[in-house]
């Protein structure tokens, strides 16, 4: 079944699983020093109990699939968030289980307890590392239980293979770009503040647009400005790989997301400039994720 | 890659409350075992705990639970004076875990709770090893994983703890037989049995013998021993006499074995028998052993010693089994006396009543043979009034067997047999007492005889010169009925005693009759008794000649220990195999409805040409699926929606699967090749 590709289950004697070995062999010297039948009984019925509930977690996370992924777009530094859908169909208890994932960076931190939801499905969120940016494959899901007594692991690991990116860390001091002329807003004039030059900051005087707010500015904690612009009409600016001399690649990019970022945030229009591609100038959600995703994957087809 | 990090099971209520109830049932199966302070402390803490946690108020501090720890050990140490041994260990133990539970909080304690409670309940088996304590430890077990079960079931209500741990209980058994049978026994402890062997002290044998002594045990119908005899016919009932100890001394009030080299046997050979029986004794924490009168050929590690004496090579403490042949008959051949054991058998208290010298010496002037004055003392109690009584009334304390013989005349065994050797050994004939069984009846469940402390009994044996030893029963001389009956008989002996011969038949018709509630018990009484033999035979005393027994009849001969081994471990890996097979998930059984909705779906996608990728979710395929049979679009999209609704709302409408299942089969995709 191509279902089952690349999907295997674990069993792994946990620490306490140890320590219930230790208490078996303990109990069995003690009926063998005592010729105590009834140690012996008591012995081999928890060894026997030990291989069955490594039998019984086995056959619980084994029943368990995977009915989806979702990835959530991420920056590098912080953790790529995913959502996963696991369903056990049948009958039968549904024990906590705990999910991971694995992706490029590694495996991420284990979620749960989870309890799967009593008609079979259940959504959780588990995350993955992202250490580096670019373009990876989430490469495994697992799913564990320690069910029932804790002795054992029983661990499912399916191998899948999922896209994903991660986005640069958005860093970086460098100054704004000068922004660039684009289109003269004829109707308004020049007299209003508005146009293409940046012309500086001035307080924001209330009921005015909240539009060119410097939100940069009232996030440091600064009482709120407006980026005045002269010439009227949108401005648009444009963030060039070449302007960044002296920088290393990746601080580079770093920078240009930072910039994308705060770009997206003022709704200003901008571009982007990378050696080897070039975003053209716009706006919008769809035009930022264009970007980030240029910059993501920047050198990959080297 | 390594896996990803453990992540911690956080401990619910619910758990823990079930983890008490173990620990209640661990400490309720020591009560009968331990003194009544470590068990009450340990209930005292379970239930402050228990309180605490229904107050939602905080755990004791660490300060507090040291000074507990402290204050058990002094518990025990008062009620002990000392820590060794089995039974302050297992109070040690008992107050130390009611003291642990004061602080599980984690995931980690609870465990550690769990494993104690898995020592004491074998701690429990130190103490008893019968069928009903095995039946209450398997529930402790049970109690104990299922409070795991509870844990690691997390925040699920799908769960049944109890139903889970019986099931992985009953997948473990066959595995637990084959191990019990297989695993090889070793002989004699690693260590020092340090007092934990001890289980007798039972048995109202002792090693000395008062007239009056034997009385005291006719009350109590507890089985002393069961026998079957092997290859030949069971002796009729008067020749049932089971021999334990000789008494040779007497100060004129008790009799005493006295103290023989084992160097001066005289009877120890290697003849054929002719009654080979198979015993199982009940622990009564002394040396001798059973066996019908007289014992000839031993199993290893038991002797017969001075006066034929079966003697065990250490203290009968636990029960055991034995094979030994006898000859029967009621003599005991030997050529000649040792002369010591001539002084003992002629050994007389040094104040003796001057009634009976002059009843022996009217005897004597008559008969100089032993076997005739024998004789003549038989019939001297059958004809001189004596009557046989439970209830012999108080004798006079410092010359007990004369008041019996001139006075009172009413007594038992007891009294008879000492009576009897008293006058033999004034009349210069060396004579003994033999103390031990006559009697038991057959079991009807499986033919075995049982005996019981009723039937207990007394008599003695003279010395013919050059002859041997013979049997002398003075009870019989008054109430022969006691040989056909047995101890049954105990209870209507002072009334058969009072009447004439007539009321006697008659009384012993009432005596042998029984009631339906009677016969009920009885019968209820015989299987029990089978029962507990075979526990005893298979189970408790199952050691390596027993399983050498049970191997060569299943055709396996020859094994050593390490082929055991082997085969332990071929076997465990065949139960791996079978319990994986017994608990593959119910997914990989038979898909649910809903499963097989949506594996028809992928196929009938897939036929169509899609490629559904597993990790696809019902929304990414209803995409695809759309933009892929734009002419279906709407209904795979509601087949889509439906399959959604089942799966993950919150209220699953009976009958929406099989409605699904319907839409699906109908639902046709042009089939097309991969693109």
């Amino acid at each position: 079944m191509a279902r089952k590709r690349g999907a295997v289950t674990r069993v792994r004697l946990t620490a306490a699983g140890g320590a219930y070995l230790l208490i078996v062999f303990a109990i069995l010297i003690a009926a063998i020093n005592y010729s105590n039948s009834l140690a012996f009984i008591l012995c081999f019925l928890m060894l026997g109990i030990l291989v069955s509930s490594a039998a019984m977690g086995r056959g619980y996370v084994a029943g368990v699939r995977l009915r989806h992924v979702r990835l959530h777009p991420a920056f590098a530094g912080r953790g790529v968030k995913l959502t996963l859908e696991l369903i056990a169909s049948g009958g039968g208890g549904r024990p906590a289980l705990f999910a991971s994932a694995a992706g490029g960076d590694g495996w991420g931190e284990v979620a749960g307890p989870i309890n799967l939801h009593h008609s079979g499905a259940m959504v959780t969120d588990v995350g993955i590392p992202a250490i580096r940016r670019g373009s990876f494959h989430l490469t495994a899901v697992q799913w564990e239980t320690r069910y029932p007594l804790g002795v054992f692991r029983c661990r499912r690991e399916v191998q899948v293979k999922n896209p994903y990116l991660v986005y640069p860390h958005p860093q970086g001091q460098r100054p704004w770009p000068q922004p660039e002329s684009r289109w003269y807003d004829w109707t308004e004039g020049s007299h209003m503040s508005g146009g293409d030059d940046f012309n500086g900051l001035r307080p924001w005087r209330v009921g005015e647009s909240w539009r060119h707010i410097d939100w940069k500015s009232v996030a440091r904690g600064r009482s709120p400005n407006i980026k005045e612009f002269s010439g009227g009409g949108q401005v648009r600016t444009w963030f060039d790989w070449n302007q960044l001399t002296g920088l290393p690649v990746e601080e580079r990019l770093s920078q240009l997301t930072r910039w994308v970022l705060d770009a997206a945030h003022l709704g200003v229009e901008y571009g982007l400039r990378l050696p080897q591609k070039s975003v053209e100038s716009g706006s919008g959600t769809r035009h930022t994720r264009t970007c980030l995703e240029a910059l993501a994957r920047y050198g990959e087809d080297q | 890659m390594s896996g990803p990090q453990h992540a911690v099971m956080p401990l619910s209520t619910r758990a823990l409350n079930r983890m008490k109830l173990a620990f209640l049932f661990a400490v309720a199966g020591q009560v009968p075992h331990l003194p009544f302070w470590p068990t009450t402390m340990a209930f005292v803490l379970l239930a402050w705990r228990h309180h605490l946690d229904r107050r939602r108020r905080p755990l004791p501090p660490p300060g507090a639970r040291l000074v507990l720890a402290l204050g058990a050990c002094v518990v025990v140490y008062l009620q002990f004076g000392f820590f060794m041994g089995r039974d302050p260990g297992v109070s040690a133990l008992v107050v130390l875990a009611a003291v642990k539970l004061l602080e599980v909080r984690q995931s980690r304690d609870f465990h550690l709770m769990g494993y104690l409670c898995y020592f004491l309940t074998a701690a429990m088996f130190l103490f008893t090893q019968e069928l009903p304590a095995l039946l209450f430890g398997v529930l402790q077990l049970l109690t104990v994983n299922a409070a795991f079960l509870q844990l690691y079931a997390g925040r699920s209500r799908s769960i049944r703890p109890l139903r889970g741990a019986s099931g992985l209980l009953l997948a473990s058994i066959p595995v637990a037989v084959v191990l019990f049978v297989l695993f090889p026994r070793f002989p004699g402890p690693l260590w020092g049995l340090g007092g934990a062997g001890g289980e007798f002290g039972v048995s109202g044998f002792s090693d000395t013998l008062q007239p009056g002594s034997v009385a005291r045990m006719v009350e109590s119908q507890r089985a002393v021993l069961r026998m079957k005899v092997v290859e030949a016919e069971l002796p009729p009932p008067p020749q049932r006499y089971f021999r334990g100890l000789v008494l040779w001394l007497t100060d004129g009030r008790t009799w005493y074995p006295g103290r023989i080299r084992e160097s001066i046997t005289g009877s120890q050979r290697r003849a054929r028998g002719g009654v080979d029986q198979e015993i199982m004794l009940e622990p009564h924490g002394q040396r001798w052993l059973f066996a019908l009168d007289y014992p000839v050929r031993v199993p290893p590690g038991s002797l017969v010693g001075p006066g034929n004496v079966f003697r065990y090579h250490r203290r009968v403490e636990r029960p055991i089994r034995y094979r030994v042949d006898s000859r029967i008959g009621g003599m005991i051949p030997e050529p000649d006396l040792h002369p010591l054991l001539r002084r003992m058998a002629l050994q007389l208290p040094r104040e003796i009543n001057p009634g009976l010298r002059d009843l022996v010496e009217q005897w004597l002037e008559r008969d100089s043979d032993a076997r005739s004055l024998a004789e003549r003392v038989l019939a001297f109690f059958r004809s001189a009034g004596f009557t046989y009584s439970l209830e012999p009334g108080n004798l006079d304390p410092r010359d007990p067997v004369g008041d019996f013989l001139l006075h009172s005349r009413r007594g038992f065994c007891g009294h008879y047999a000492a009576g009897f050797a008293l006058l033999m050994r004034m009349a210069e004939v060396p004579c003994r007492i033999v103390a031990g069984y006559q009697g038991g009846e057959i079991n009807p469940v499986d033919g075995q005889l049982v005996v019981r402390d009723a039937d207990a009994h007394a008599w003695a044996e003279i010395w013919l010169e050059g002859r041997g030893w013979l049997r002398v029963d003075p009870t019989a001389a008054v109430v022969p009925e006691r040989l056909e009956y047995g101890g049954r008989l105990n209870a209507s002996l002072d009334e058969m005693a009072a009447g004439s011969p007539e009321d006697r038949s008659s009384v012993l018709r009432r005596a042998m009759a029984e009631g339906a509630l009677a016969r009920a018990w009885r019968w209820i009484r015989d299987y029990w008794d089978v029962a507990r033999n075979y526990w005893q035979t298979w189970v408790v005393r199952y050691d390596r000649y027993q399983q050498h027994g049970l191997l060569s009849r299943l055709g396996v001969r020859g094994l050593r220990s390490a082929g055991k081994l082997a085969l332990v471990l071929l076997f465990m890996v065949f139960t791996w195999r079978l319990t994986r097979w017994l608990f593959r998930s119910p997914a990989q059984r038979r898909p649910d409805l809903l499963e097989r909705c949506w594996r028809l779906l992928e196929s009938r996608l897939s036929r169509g040409g899609m490629s559904v990728e597993p990790w696809r979710g019902p929304l990414d395929v209803s995409r695809q699926a759309r933009r892929r049979f734009p002419d279906q679009a709407h209904t795979i999209d509601r087949v889509i929606q439906t399959y959604i609704r089942a799966r993950y709302g919150n209220s699953s409408e009976p009958g929406a699967g099989k409605a699904l299942l319907r839409r699906v089969r109908k639902l046709k995709l042009p089939r097309r090749s991969k693109a």
